[in-house]
């Protein structure tokens, strides 16, 4: 925790002044005559020797810059200036500033005095405020921000050895479980800092703890004036037992004064020196928790300890059957506000009740904590009529009379009317926002439960059938694609279409011939003669038309055709000529010879044509 | 008579043969089933177990053993079965609501940007579907560019390409896919288990890996794994009782 040093505060000042500064001549303009008051104030009008009186000097005006007011002499006082705050308003382009200007007056001696009035001159004109009587009395009356008496020997000690101290005090050193105990950390000091403190609190295990803003004033310990940071802390104990707080430390900066260089220049030595670190430590205190006492514990006491009031209210006097009602229940009151458990509303019969919300708003102050909390119920009617809610109670255990104590709300009355017809009792889903899910647990999801768990077979692509296909798939593309080129090649080469075809025309015009045997011989004989011819003309690409047997002859020797078939064609060919256009008788044996030289001719030139 | 009654038996003993398996992997989940939900996790696990030892292979039985595992505080079972359950069904949100939770629990850490792409491919499609996809498209693809070759159609020729480049996708994506599930990974089983700086108890101890935590393994022999930890760094080498793989 850092505590705010006077350098922060009066930077805070400087730019509040700079602001101030800046806006003043457009305000000028609009301030028609400056309007200033001043009053002065004290803290308290009696003052024991060993305290100190705090002055408060307040200056308001429709002015920018408002001067210092003069402090007169006060001979019987020491004053300082313990800071000054300033507040700005700016209302209708009517500016307003007031500066509070605060003085720390110790008494030098006992009497009755009057402080004098206070001037403040601007623009020629002088204010002042009225006197203010004030008393000191003797040592006799103990000092408001005394420390305990546990602590109070230590306190002196240390008071006298040092520039800055600290102390730690406990408001008691024996409570209830769950009751407020103060902690009061002090931090002592009248020399200038120059770094921010640390404080480290102790460690407050097996408490609930609620912190407080630090408070910053002047205080007097034997004579010397200094300047006290308190922070204080609320405990309450979770169990019972014996308790040892442990130190509280402090860390801070301060000018070395150890080393004293009489050659160097102070102003040199403050800067250039880091300072030397202090570390400030508090005693340990020992606390002892009793637990709650047993006889006389109420029923429905839940651990509240502290002081609770209770109330209730219902958000509607009167509604329809089946329509949500929200029932607040508010404890408010001092002690561990955070942990009050939810006061039981009981059991409503005729009633669908949802679960509760609760809010909380806790405040602190110097006493300790106090707060409220709502409990919101949603509870829905079920059947008309006149209801009542019977009183909420609660019950907490008070420390101060030790006793338990119960108080109640006030009964409830609810009137319901009838159902407005075919209204159904809301669900609890539509009256919860999303931001009511809560996620309680995360766990894995539950196990599978099909009627029989599906069986995996491995990997598919290690699967004969499967490959098979796939492999089956290209090839069949391949043969596809071979047979697509084939296609386009006949079809672009008709000399390459011809030769190819040649062999089946030829075995057709065979045929034809085989089936024309027992019919006319002229017939037979074309037949074969045109097979032999249209073979040879298909495959040399020429024209079977007008081929004779010598031209026919001229190009068969031209492409490397062997004698022996070359003669065998020429004999085909005549003798089919003889018999088709000479008279000559042709037998069966002449029929089946030819066919059988035509048949075997046609390889041979197959073969041996290129 | 006879030698229709010889043709029969045979029959009968090769379907009971296929059946019988199956028959009792139902059985067995089911009564699996059962314990877990009567909370005894140890029996669960044991009928699970079971299953798998009669060579049937499920994402259900997977799933429901490491779900009995993590009940019975074997995280690093639970994980590997977990893993085993995923590559069979990569998609199904209670495997991989599980799977994250205990990587959650183990304090696994998440593998980062560019390192994570192929894990979330790896993640959408499982190896038998990609499979399915990459023969579908081959199908396609020759279908169109043998309806191609016939018509000689303009679109069915940039159809044709289009495929062409799906199939070299699908193609990668499978080889990718098979590089990644023939990986060795493997999860410590028994842990805080140590990792050596070589294989043999002599060697110095290099780190420790708590039980559920995922390696991959580069290299091993007959009782040492040589293991990484690719997120973080770390090489070494480990026993393999330690490690199952997946």
């Amino acid at each position: 925790m850092k505590i705010m040093p006077n350098i922060i505060k009066s930077s805070i000042i400087f730019i509040t002044l700079g602001i101030t500064l800046t806006l003043a001549p457009c305000c000028l303009t609009l301030s028609f005559a400056a309007d200033i008051s001043i009053s002065a104030s004290v803290d308290k009008n009696v003052v024991s020797l060993d305290d100190q009186l705090l002055l408060e000097v307040n200056v308001s005006g429709s002015i920018s810059n408002i001067p210092n007011p003069n402090i007169p002499e006060l001979p019987n006082f020491t004053a300082y200036s313990s800071g000054r705050s300033q507040n700005i308003s700016i209302v209708n382009g009517q500016m307003t500033s007031s500066v509070a200007f605060r003085y720390a007056l110790v008494p030098k001696s006992t009497g009755k005095f009057t402080i004098p009035p206070i001037t403040l001159n601007y623009e020629g004109k002088t204010y002042s405020t009225s006197g203010i009587p004030v008393e000191v009395t003797g040592q006799g009356k103990a000092p408001a921000q005394s420390p305990a008496p546990q602590t109070g020997t230590d306190y002196a000690a240390q008071a006298a050895a040092g520039k800055l101290f600290v102390t730690a005090t406990l408001d008691k050193a024996k409570a209830y479980v769950n009751e407020q105990i103060t902690y009061t950390f002090r931090f002592y000091r009248n020399i200038r800092l120059l770094s921010n403190p640390q404080y480290q609190p102790p460690n407050f295990q097996g408490f609930w703890t609620e912190d407080s803003t630090p408070k910053n004033y002047y205080t007097t310990v034997q004579g010397r004036q200094y300047l006290v940071t308190e922070i204080k802390t609320f405990l309450f104990a979770t169990k019972p037992g014996k308790y040892e707080l442990g130190n509280a430390i402090l860390k801070c900066s301060i000018e070395d004064f150890s080393s004293n260089d009489p050659f160097s220049d102070e102003f040199f030595r403050n800067f250039f020196s880091g300072g030397k670190t202090q570390l400030l430590q508090t005693k340990p205190i020992s606390l002892t928790i009793v637990p709650l006492p047993e006889k006389g514990r109420p029923d429905n006491f839940g651990g509240a300890v502290g002081h609770f009031n209770v109330s209730a209210g219902l958000d509607k006097k009167a509604v329809k059957a089946n329509e949500p009602v929200t029932v607040s229940v508010t404890v408010s009151g001092k002690g561990n506000i955070k942990t009050v458990p939810e006061p039981d509303i009981g059991a409503l019969p005729g009633f669908k009740k949802y679960e509760t919300a609760s809010s909380l708003t806790t405040d602190k102050n110097d006493s300790g904590v106090s707060g409220s909390k709502v409990f919101k119920t949603i509870i829905v009617p079920l059947s008309p009529g006149k209801v009542n809610i019977k009183p909420i109670s609660f019950s907490f255990f008070d420390p101060g009379s030790a006793r338990y104590r119960t108080v109640a709300a006030k009964p409830l009355v609810l009137d319901v009317s009838p159902a407005a017809p075919g209204s159904v009792a809301p669900d609890i889903r539509q009256m919860q926002s999303k931001s009511d899910i809560k996620v309680v647990n995360k766990d894995i999801a539950f196990i599978k439960t099909p009627e029989k768990p599906a069986v995996y077979s491995g990997y598919l692509h290690e699967k004969p059938w499967f490959i098979a296909f796939n492999v089956f798939l290209c090839v069949l593309y391949l043969g596809f694609f071979a047979f697509a080129k084939w296609q386009e090649k006949l079809k672009g080469d008709v000399a390459f279409a011809r030769r190819i075809r040649a062999s089946a025309t030829a075995r057709r015009h065979l045929k034809k011939a085989k089936a024309l045997m027992n019919g006319d011989p002229k017939d037979y004989y074309s037949a074969i003669s045109r097979a032999v011819l249209e073979f040879s003309a298909d495959k040399m690409n020429v024209s079977a038309e007008g081929l004779t047997v010598p031209v026919l002859n001229e190009l068969l020797s031209s492409r490397g055709t062997g004698a022996e078939t070359m003669t065998n064609i020429c004999e085909i060919l005549s003798e089919c000529d003889m018999v088709r256009f000479a008279p000559t008788s042709v037998t069966e044996e002449m029929k089946k010879s030819i066919y059988e030289k035509a048949s075997i001719t046609l390889t041979r030139l197959d073969r041996e044509l290129k | 008579m006879m030698r229709k009654l010889l043709f029969t038996v045979p029959l009968c003993l090769l379907f009971f043969a296929v059946r019988l398996p199956a028959q009792d992997a139902k059985t067995l989940f089911t009564l699996g089933n059962s314990f877990y939900e009567n909370g005894d996790y140890r029996k669960a696990a044991e009928s699970y177990e079971s299953i798998i030892s009669r060579g049937v292979r499920s994402a259900d039985v997977y799933f429901n053993l490491a779900n009995s595992y993590y009940r019975t505080n074997n995280t690093g079972k639970a994980v590997v079965n977990y893993e085993k359950a995923a590559l069979i069904s990569p998609r199904d949100p209670e495997i991989r609501n599980n799977l994250e939770f205990l990587r959650a629990l183990v304090n696994e850490p998440e593998i980062p940007f560019p390192e994570n792409v192929p894990l979330f491919f790896n993640g959408l499609v499982s190896m038998n579907e990609l499979s399915v996809f990459c023969s579908l498209v081959l199908t396609c693809l020759i279908i169109c560019a043998s309806a191609y070759l016939i018509t000689r159609n303009r679109n069915l020729f940039y159809a044709g390409l289009i495929l062409l480049l799906a199939a070299f996708l699908s193609g990668t994506a499978f080889a990718l896919k098979i590089q990644y599930e023939t990986a060795k990974r493997a999860v410590v089983i028994s842990g805080p288990a140590e990792a050596l700086n070589g294989p043999g108890k002599e060697n110095t101890v290099a780190f420790t890996l708590p039980e559920g935590r995922k390696v991959r393994i580069l290299g091993q022999n007959e009782q040492w794994a040589a293991v990484a930890l690719p997120v973080e760094g770390y090489k070494g080498w480990m026993e393999k009782k330690n490690l199952e793989e997946f």
